[in-house]
C-alpha cells in the first residue's frame, strides 16, 4: 500500500468515524431514555431487525476469522452456516415469540422475572460481563491485526484505536445507532464482496481451478478438514448460543414485533448466506493467490491492502473495520445493560432516574471497553479459535435455563441456577481436561447435556413459580 | 477441536526476505529471485503453480553461487524443487532465475518457498519485494496490486522521503532507466503476476485434462444450493406463521 493509499484508507476510516458519530449524534436524543438507549424503543422493523441480527453475528470472527480459517483449512468450515440456522430456527421457534411476552430489555431481565430471582439476574449479568470480554477481545485483536498492518502501526496502538472508535458511537447513541450502523455494515458488507469476489475469480480462476490447485496442496481443504462431528460441535454452540445470546435478545426487544421478529430473522438469512459464500471465495483464492501467509488472520488484511485493486481493497477494508467496530459495539451496549441496568438499577439502585440510567449505562460502556484491550494485547489464539471459545461457554450457560424456561412451566428458579452454573463448570471442566472428545462429547456438548440434567432434575424438587409468574410467560395459571 | 491445525502451519514460519525482479518483453518474462533465509535444519523446498500458456524455461537454482541440484516433482498444477542438503551457517543466501514464455496469458508464475516467511519488525510491510519492469509503455500490472514507480532521477534521494511501496526499492544503482516500472512490497511470496492486456488475447491450450478439484465444485454448488433454497423457503414460513399469530 502506498503513501496515497494508504492516506486514502485513513481518509475513509475517519469519514466512518465521522459518519457513525454522526449516527450516534443523531440518536442522542432518541436514546434519553433507558428504553430508547438499550432497546431502540422496541422500533426496529424486519429488514433493519435482519440487518441488526446480521450484524451482531457476522463478527470480525466471520470476515478476518473465518477468511483465516478457509485459508488454512478449505471449504469444510463454510458448513457451519447452515447448520448455526438451525439455532436461528429454534430462535425463531422457541425464544423470539415468548420472551417477547414480557416487558423487559435484557437476557437477565427475563432470568429475573421468569425465576423470580435477583440472584439469577446477578449471576447471568456476571456471566456476560466475564465472556463477553473475551468476545469482545477478539474484535479488538482483529481489528489491531489490520490496522497494524494496513496502517503501519504498533499493534497496541491500532488495538486502542479500535477500542476507541467503538466506544465512541456505542456510548453516544446505543441500540439506535447499533440498528443504522448495522445497516451501514450490511450494505458495505455485501457491496464490497460484489464486487471484490468477481474481480477475484476473474484472476485467480474459476472454483474448477481453484479447487485443482488447492487439492493439490492438500486434499482436505476442498474435502473435510474439519470433520461432521467437529463441525455440529462448532455449529452447535454458536447456533444454539445464538438462540440464547443475550445481545441477539437485546436486538429481539428492540423489534417491533413478533412477526417482525421472524421475519428479520428470515433478512439476515439472506444477507448471511452473500457474505458466507464471500468469505468462503476470499479464504480459498487467498490460498491460491499468496499460498504462504504468515499467519491466516492476514488473509483479509492483505487481501485488501497487497491483492485489489486500491479502491476495492479500500472498501473490503472498510467493511472489515465496520464488522468489529459494529460487532463490539453490541457486545459493549450488552455489557452496558448488564453492569447499569441490571446490577446498579435492579440490585441497587432501583430508584434511580432515567436520567442517572443512561448514564450509568454509558460510564459502564466506556469502563467495560478498556477490559478487554488488555486480553487482546495478549493475542491468545486466532480470532475465530477465541469466538468459539466463548460461544461455547454461552451455550453451556445460557441455551437451557432460557429455552427450557420459555417452554416448560416447571423450570425453577433453583433449577435455573443449577443449569448456569453447571453447564459453565462442565464446560471449562471438559476444555480443560477432556479436549477434544472425552465420553464422544464436546465441550460444549458436555456443558448443555449437564445443564439440561440439572435443569430437569433441580427443577421437580422445589414447588414451582408463582401462578402470576406462570400466568404471565405461558398464558394461563398452571395446573397441577 | 484442537487449535494445533493453525499453531503448525504458523511454526514453519522461516525467517528471511526475498527479492524479485521481474522483466518482461514481448512474448517472455524474465524472472530473478534473490533469497536471503537464515539457516534452518530443514531442507529447502520451493513450489510454483503453473498456469495454462505460461511456459516455465532454463530454470536455474543457486546456492553460494554454486548450481543447486533439485529433485522436481509435479502433483497437480504444483512443481516443487526439492534440495536434500541441509543448508550450514548462520544464514543462506538462493539465487533462483527462469525465463517465461507468455504465450498471449500475460501469467508470469513466482517460484516461492514452500514455508511462510516470518515477519519482522525490519519489514512490517512484508518480507518479500517485487519489482517488474517493462520494455515499452504501454503495460501494466493487473494482479497483485503493485505501484507504478514515479521516474526520478535519483532513487537514493526519493527513498527516505516516499513511503515503502512507492518506489522501486531494488533500484539501488541510484538511476531509473526502464520505461516503467512497478514495485509491491508483500507479506508472502505472490503465486503469480499478471500483465494487463495480454489475456485478452486469450489462450487457446489448456494445461492438459481437467484435474482434480478434491469435489470443491459440487461441495460449493450444494453449499450454495442449501444457502439459496433455505432463505425464501424460510421467509415463506415465518409470513404465513406471522399472519395466522
Amino acid at each position: 500500500m502506498t503513501g496515497a493509499h494508504l492516506t486514502a484508507f485513513y481518509a475513509i476510516v475517519g469519514a466512518y468515524l465521522v459518519l457513525v458519530c454522526g449516527i450516534g449524534l443523531y440518536n442522542y436524543r432518541r436514546a434519553s431514555t433507558e428504553e430508547g438507549f438499550l432497546a431502540a424503543g422496541r422500533s426496529l422493523g424486519p429488514i433493519i431487525g435482519g440487518a441488526t441480527l446480521m450484524a451482531n453475528q457476522v463478527s470480525a470472527g466471520a470476515t478476518i476469522g473465518m477468511v483465516g480459517f478457509h485459508y488454512f483449512s478449505g471449504i469444510s468450515y463454510a458448513w457451519t452456516w447452515p447448520l448455526v440456522w438451525i439455532g436461528w430456527v429454534v430462535a425463531a421457534l422457541f425464544v423470539a415469540p415468548k420472551i417477547r411476552r414480557v416487558p423487559g430489555l435484557t437476557l437477565p431481565d427475563f432470568f429475573a422475572a421468569r425465576f423470580e430471582s435477583n440472584w439469577a439476574r446477578g449471576i447471568a449479568a456476571l456471566f456476560i460481563l466475564v465472556v463477553y470480554a473475551v468476545m469482545l477481545s477478539a474484535q479488538y485483536q482483529a481489528g489491531g491485526l489490520l490496522f497494524g498492518l494496513v496502517g503501519r502501526m504498533e499493534y497496541p496502538r491500532a488495538v486502542l484505536l479500535v477500542a476507541g472508535i467503538t466506544t465512541a458511537y456505542t456510548v453516544l447513541g446505543g441500540m439506535y445507532s447499533n440498528a443504522h450502523v448495522g445497516m451501514l455494515k450490511a450494505i458495505l458488507l455485501l457491496g464490497s464482496y460484489a464486487i471484490a469476489v468477481p474481480w477475484l475469480l476473474a484472476h485467480v480462476g474459476s472454483v474448477r481451478d481453484i479447487g485443482e490447485a488447492l487439492t493439490a496442496i492438500d486434499p482436505r481443504l476442498t474435502g473435510n478438514w474439519f470433520g461432521w462431528r467437529q463441525l455440529i460441535a462448532i455449529s452447535m454452540a454458536i447456533g444454539l448460543g445464538l438462540a440464547a445470546s443475550p445481545y441477539e435478545i437485546s436486538a429481539i426487544y428492540s423489534m417491533q414485533s413478533k412477526r417482525a421478529t421472524r421475519m428479520a430473522i428470515g433478512y439476515s438469512f439472506l444477507f448471511q448466506a452473500c457474505i458466507g459464500v464471500g468469505v468462503l471465495l476470499f479464504g480459498l483464492s487467498m490460498r491460491v493467490a499468496m499460498p504462504q501467509l504468515p499467519a491466516p488472520d492476514l488473509a483479509t488484511p492483505v487481501l485488501g491492502m497487497s491483492i485489489l485493486p486500491p479502491w476495492i481493497g479500500l472498501l473490503v477494508l472498510l467493511a472489515a473495520v465496520v464488522t468489529f467496530t459494529r460487532t463490539g459495539g453490541a457486545i459493549l451496549l450488552t455489557v452496558a445493560s448488564a453492569v447499569s441496568h441490571d446490577i446498579y438499577v435492579k440490585l441497587f439502585r432501583p430508584q434511580a432516574s432515567e436520567r442517572a440510567k443512561v448514564l450509568a449505562s454509558r460510564l459502564a460502556v466506556i469502563t467495560f471497553s478498556a477490559i478487554p484491550v488488555a486480553l487482546a494485547l495478549r493475542q491468545f489464539d486466532l480470532v475465530n479459535f477465541i469466538v468459539i471459545w466463548a460461544a461455547r461457554l454461552m451455550v453451556s450457560f445460557l441455551f437451557i435455563p432460557v429455552v427450557v424456561g420459555l417452554n416448560w412451566r416447571r423450570a425453577t428458579r433453583a433449577g435455573a441456577i443449577a443449569s448456569m452454573l453447571g453447564g459453565m463448570t462442565t464446560c471449562l471442566a471438559w476444555s480443560r481436561f477432556g479436549s477434544p472428545y472425552f465420553l464422544g462429547l464436546d465441550s460444549a456438548e458436555a456443558g448443555v447435556l449437564v445443564s439440561a440434567a440439572m435443569m430437569f432434575a433441580v427443577s421437580l424438587l422445589p414447588s414451582p413459580a408463582s401462578d402470576a409468574t406462570l400466568s404471565e410467560f405461558f398464558g394461563d395459571p398452571v395446573k397441577s | 477441536m484442537s487449535t494445533g491445525v493453525a499453531h503448525d502451519a504458523l511454526a514453519q514460519a522461516r525467517p528471511g526476505t526475498v527479492d524479485i525482479s521481474i522483466t518482461v518483453q514481448s512474448d517472455s518474462a524474465h524472472v530473478r529471485q534473490s533469497y536471503a533465509l537464515a539457516s534452518s535444519s530443514s531442507p529447502i523446498e520451493l513450489r510454483v503453480l503453473t498456469r495454462p500458456c505460461a511456459a516455465i524455461e532454463n530454470m536455474r537454482i543457486e546456492r553460494g553461487g554454486a548450481a543447486l541440484v533439485v529433485v522436481q516433482s509435479r502433483n497437480g498444477p504444483w512443481i516443487t524443487f526439492r534440495d536434500s542438503t541441509a543448508s550450514s551457517g548462520d544464514s543462506l543466501l538462493l539465487f533462483v532465475r527462469y525465463d517465461v514464455r507468455l504465450a498471449g496469458t500475460g501469467i508470469i508464475p513466482l517460484v516461492h518457498l514452500a514455508a511462510p516467511l516470518a515477519r519482522t519488525d525490519s519489514a512490517p510491510l512484508g518480507a518479500v519485494s517485487v519489482e517488474v519492469r517493462f520494455t515499452d509503455d504501454a503495460r501494466r500490472v493487473d494482479f497483485p496490486h503493485m505501484t507504478r514507480a514515479v521516474p526520478t532521477l535519483s532513487a537514493k534521494r526519493a527513498e527516505p522521503t516516499e513511503p515503502v511501496g512507492a518506489v522501486g526499492a531494488s533500484s539501488r544503482n541510484g538511476t531509473r532507466q526502464a520505461p516503467t516500472q512497478w514495485f509491491a512490497r508483500y507479506v508472502g511470496v505472490p503465486s503469480f503476476v499478471e500483465i494487463a492486456g495480454d489475456s485478452v488475447k486469450g489462450c487457446g491450450e489448456r494445461a492438459g485434462e481437467p484435474g482434480d478439484n478434491g469435489g470443491l465444485v459440487w461441495r460449493f454448488c450444494l453449499l450454495v444450493g442449501i444457502m439459496v433454497a433455505w432463505v425464501p423457503l424460510y421467509l415463506a414460513w415465518a409470513r404465513r406463521s406471522g399472519e395466522s399469530a
